[in-house]
């Protein structure tokens, strides 16, 4: 690992502070991802800013109609909470599948969220790297994932995104300018290089969960060759709420396939208005992977991907509809 | 003798060793530091083949903090290889050409690691890129690039071995299936990496301190190597974390005692987990192609295989896995007639060596599979075909193996009782299916080392009663300390604590073997029981003087000297120790065993008795499929193994609960994979070990056999443990959804597949009706 000037920030200002003063300075959460890069020489950073010790980001707050979630917020703290698993059971499946009990103590809610991209053929050390012409992620022109493919198609899995989008979340990002908050959705922008639309100088401080009414219910699913320490190959988090056997809203979110959280907003309108039967959650199952691979812009998923996705989302909206 | 008369072999209890590496105290080789010790890094190739055209260390030379650079120039450039094997295809770093990814080429000493990594990024090397191969296949046709020069179609050995007639075999069979099964890139896994320390002394001796599974034997390869006389080498084996085969022999230790000759200082080197997984030696891949006849009453009449197995850029025990480890397979039933063939071919990969099991994993997923085929194919049920087969205790084997001790019928049994196999074939539940398998092994080999085979321990005790057990064998995690120690314990009549069981420094310890081929315990135990007994006839002399009594009536209790039959006449053990020690002029009690075990130096065609014991085991398992998603879940493993007796049930238990998950990696997860010679899941993330999650309850059952040569009946377990599980796997993924999977790792992608050819087919078949 190359050497670097570390800080610890008492608060968000002095977190701003260093990130301002030093040009690509990255921010260290439980460092859970970051170190092992470093570590692996995949990024070289000179400065990382230690944000986990700032007491306001490590607040959990009920607020009026809403549920705010600091970033700094071990993933463990979040699977152990039991008012986010009555009201938010797909964020808090999601926390419980991260990694392992170990890394969930200290890994955050805000590194999960802007984990970034992942990919086997660009995340090797130097001399493996060497090895193989730089693909896009390592500044080339080739994709290895999708020979042939004209853009990176590294895979966006961590657990928590599909969750919280599904749950209608909002990211608190703040910067010297100011502060915004945005649907997290806004977060990704669908390119596997750089999958954050977080500038330099901007630092996601919190979520922002609304509570949802009585009778809206989510789930988060995933499928991964393990059954811990791994990410998952498919995932995805629901929301509904229906009325009388009627779907008044939903929500559902497909992550790991592509470079971004990939949002089913067809299969979303579909679903509206619609009397919810087993027959009409197998057909827009059915219709997830096609909606997933034209959405994420790429021809990366392959049949067995697809099946999964169709399997996912067909067990998903039959839980989170109460079919079974 | 009988169990009631133990006082701690066959009881349960904790390792002797466990404290400490529980708590942290265990040194291992990274906790070590030297006064003027430097870190060593290597420089290793991003060709998968290539010439290598130039090499310029100047500017690496003038980094501040960098003490040495070395290349094959500072090298006595002697070609080695492992032991015997009889191909030295190898020198320290590359010479005119890489030949793969991770070959080294170059390696720096500095000051600390930093310094170092510094330093190989300023080495230039000029590399010539040269065509390559990378499967088997690509490797044997005739126009392939040549990995070494003198190897024809890249085929580093060739043999072929006959027993019986196996062509009248096939002809006498009513039914003869042939299959073509693949095994995969498995990797140990072990936690701690490999490191080590070298250091010369002003005589011009070297001293390397390493995990190594076999320091005496090491040392003799590294003496060729460094063409160093025996008696200026010598190796220190330090803790280790973990071994299953991947710490003998490494080429690490070679490279940080050139570094520390020029840089005149210790130098010590570790390897990162991507240049564990880059440059480790992992299991040998192989394709089998295998033929089996039966006929309609069960009895196996012939068995024919072909296997292609995947050697590597180097020879390092490759050859040995396909020609002495994938025969062994044939003396677990009853064949006569018998043809193997075996190619061992290069690639542009990195070396594959020995990994529990040696072969006996690859080739026995194989046979296993097949057993159920034919089973399937004249109508009776897979236990039945392979309790009619099955060895039993005085056979001798085609391959001329002796079975004194042979519990596999037992074994078969157990296995059988306690999974519920007959009624839960006949009424399984939805997607449910139940599949056996079973697995023979040498206990030492005696192929390996053809100068001698055995062991020889020092039991000594001091002044203070202290009893310290040498010997030349290695605890590699196995559990041999505690052992040995049970051995001593018993044979002493003293408690577990008193005993320490030292790790093998060549300087002081007898010439051992290592760790391998299940020796440990039946050969190195052997002999530490004889010293064991050996210092308790010495102890009881002197006893014997002291208490006024004959030595054959004495008899020890709790830390005590008695008299048989009358008690009260006793004496601390420790005051005899030190009794004996003041009266003997210093010298401790010095108990000296050697066990040689009856086995025999095979022919020329591997025709012998290679071992003193043969280890026997079954296993059964339970799986349940997921026929939508491929998934696999294994539901439970039972399995049995004749262990002769076990010394300690909690490690034995232990053992087989381990090599169970290692052979559940193999079946369900584990696989390296390559692109372009790159190897892409070089970590514990991307390369799947199963985790605490994924590993289903396993009930372990002791088979005793008591075998008349091991010490108080033992054999080995340690490598038998792991074969039989992922062919127990997949005849239950069969037993459940009728899709045999021939290829390891048996992943829900594969399951999938099979499951779509399959419908595929009786979709062909209902279209031609």
């Amino acid at each position: 690992m190359k050497r670097f000037e570390y800080f610890e920030s008492a608060d968000v200002r002095e977190a701003l502070g260093v990130l301002t003063e030093r040009e690509g300075a990255v921010i260290l959460g439980g460092g859970t991802d970051l170190i092992p890069r470093m570590k692996r020489g995949l990024i070289s950073p000179a400065s990382v800013v230690n944000i986990a010790l700032i007491p306001s980001l490590q607040e959990i707050r009920q607020g009026q109609g809403e549920f705010r979630i600091g970033s700094a917020v071990p993933l463990a703290v979040l699977e152990r909470n039991p008012l986010l698993a009555a009201r938010y059971a797909a964020l808090h499946k999601a926390s419980s599948y991260v990694a392992s009990p170990a890394l969930r103590n200290v890994a955050t809610l805000g590194g999960n969220v802007c984990l970034g991209t992942k990919c086997i053929f660009a995340d090797q050390v130097q001399t493996w790297r060497r090895a193989l012409e730089p693909c896009f992620k390592r500044g080339g022109q080739r994709c290895y994932v999708v020979p042939g493919g004209k853009t990176c198609h590294a895979s966006l899995a961590s657990d928590t995104i599909p969750a919280l989008i599904a749950l209608g979340a909002m990211g608190t990002v703040v910067s010297p300018s100011g502060e915004r908050t945005i649907p997290l959705e806004e977060l990704y922008t669908g390119d596997g290089v750089r999958p954050l639309s977080l500038g330099h100088r901007e630092l996601l401080t919190q979520v922002v969960l609304p509570i949802p009414p009585a009778g809206g219910r989510s789930t988060y699913l995933r499928y991964s060759l393990r059954k811990s320490i791994d990410f998952p190959m498919v995932s995805a988090g629901f929301y509904l709420e229906q009325e009388e056997g009627v779907c008044r809203n939903v929500r559902v979110v497909v992550g790991a396939l592509a470079p971004m959280p990939i949002r089913l907003s067809a299969l979303e309108e579909g679903l509206k208005g619609k009397t919810i039967t087993p027959h009409l959650l197998r057909e827009w199952s059915e219709e997830a992977p096609k909606e997933a691979l034209r959405r994420s812009r790429s021809g990366r998923i392959d049949a067995f991907l697809r099946k999964m996705t169709a399997q996912l989302v067909y067990q998903g909206l039959t839980e989170v509809a109460g079919q079974r | 003798m009988t169990v009631s008369t133990f006082s701690v072999v066959g009881k349960r209890g904790p390792r002797v060793d466990g404290r400490d590496k529980v708590t942290g105290r265990t040194k291992y080789l990274d906790d070590l530091r030297f006064p003027g010790m430097l870190y060593g890094k290597v420089l290793r190739s991003p060709y998968a083949h290539a010439r290598v055209d130039r090499i310029d260390t100047s500017r690496a030379e003038k980094i501040l903090g960098v003490r040495a650079v070395v290349t094959v120039e500072d090298t006595p450039k002697i070609p080695f290889g492992s032991y015997r094997s009889g191909i030295k295809d190898e020198l320290i770093f590359a010479l005119d050409k890489v030949r793969f990814v991770g070959d080294e080429v170059a390696a720096v000493a500095a000051i600390d690691e930093e310094v170092a990594q510094e330093a190989l990024d300023r080495i230039e090397v000029e590399y010539e890129a040269l065509p390559a191969v990378f499967s088997i296949e690509e490797a044997m046709k005739p126009d392939a690039p040549r990995v070494h020069e003198k190897a024809d179609r890249n085929i580093a050995s060739h043999t072929v071995t006959v027993r019986g007639d196996p062509e009248q075999g096939f002809r006498d069979a009513d039914l003869v299936l042939e299959e073509r099964f693949e095994t995969p890139l498995q990797i140990h896994g072990y936690l701690e990496p490999v490191g080590c320390i070298a250091s010369w002394d002003s005589s011009g001796k070297l001293t390397i301190w390493a995990p190594s599974q076999n320091p005496s034997w090491s040392r003799l390869i590294f003496s060729e190597a460094l063409n160093l006389p025996l008696g200026k080498l010598r190796v220190v084996q330090t803790s280790i974390g973990g071994a299953f085969g991947g710490k003998l022999e490494q080429n690490l230790y070679l490279v940080a005692a050139i570094l520390a000759k020029k840089a005149g200082r210790p130098v010590k080197m570790v390897n990162t987990r991507d240049e564990e997984f880059q440059t480790s030696m992992p299991r040998v891949p192989m394709t089998i192609h295998l033929k089996m006849g039966v006929k309609k009453d069960g009895t196996l009449t012939a068995k024919e295989h072909r296997i292609f197995a995947d050697n590597g850029a180097y020879t390092k025990y490759a050859s040995a896995v396909v020609n002495l480890g994938t025969y062994r397979v044939d003396g677990l039933y009853r064949l006569k007639d018998i043809r193997n063939e075996n190619y061992l071919v290069y690639t542009n990969k990195l070396p594959t060596s020995a990994f529990r099991g040696f072969g006996n994993p690859q080739i026995t997923f194989a046979m296993e599979s097949m057993l159920d085929q034919l089973a399937e194919g004249i109508g009776m049920d897979p236990l039945d075909l392979r309790l009619r087969n099955a060895a039993e205790p005085g056979d001798i084997t085609a391959h001329g193996f002796h079975y004194i001790s042979c519990g596999l019928k037992d074994c078969f049994r157990q296995v059988a009782e306690a999974i519920e196999w007959k009624e839960k074939r006949s009424q399984k539940g939805f997607r449910r299916g139940l599949g056996i398998s079973a697995t023979s092994h040498v206990c030492g080999n005696r192929s390996f080392f053809p100068l001698f085979d055995g062991a020889t321990a020092y039991v000594r005790i001091d002044e203070g009663g202290k009893v310290r057990v040498i010997t030349g064998e290695v605890e590699v995690g196995q559990g041999l300390l505690t052992a040995y120690a049970t051995i001593v314990a018993e044979e002493l009549r003293i408690p577990l604590q008193e005993i320490t069981v030292e790790a093998p420094d060549t300087d002081f310890a007898p010439f051992g073997l290592g760790t391998w081929g299940d020796r440990g315990t039946f050969i190195g135990g052997g002999a530490v029981k004889l010293a064991a007994s050996d210092a308790r006839k010495q102890i009881f002399e002197t006893a014997a003087e002291m208490l006024e009594a004959h030595p054959s009536d004495l008899d020890c209790r709790e830390g005590r000297i008695f008299v048989k039959g009358a008690p009260q006449k006793n004496i601390p053990f420790s005051e005899v120790a030190a009794h004996a020690v003041y009266t003997h002029g210093g010298s401790p009690i010095l108990g000296k065993g050697t066990f040689i075990p009856n086995s025999e130096l095979a022919d020329p065609t591997r025709y012998g008795n290679i071992s003193g014991a043969y280890a026997f085991g079954a296993q059964a398992a339970e799986v349940e499929v997921d026929e939508k998603t491929g998934e696999v879940r294994l539901v439970r493993v039972v399995a049995a193994h004749d262990v002769g007796r076990a010394l300690n049930r909690t490690t034995t238990e232990g053992q087989i609960e381990g090599a169970t998950v290692q052979g559940m990696g193999y079946a369900l997860f584990e696989e390296l994979e390559f692109e372009n010679g790159v190897m892409l899941n070089p970590s514990f993330l991307n390369y799947r070990v199963p985790t605490a999650l994924d590993v289903p309850p396993i009930t372990s059952l002791l088979v005793e056999t008591i075998d008349p040569a091991g010490p108080f009946g033992a054999k080995g377990v340690a490598e038998p443990a792991m074969t039989p599980t992922a062919p127990a796997i997949a005849n239950a993924i069969y037993d459940a959804i009728r899709v045999r999977i021939k290829s390891l790792p048996m992943t829900p992608e594969k399951v999938l597949k099979s499951l779509r050819n399959k419908k595929s087919l009786r979709d062909q078949q209902t279209k031609t009706l």
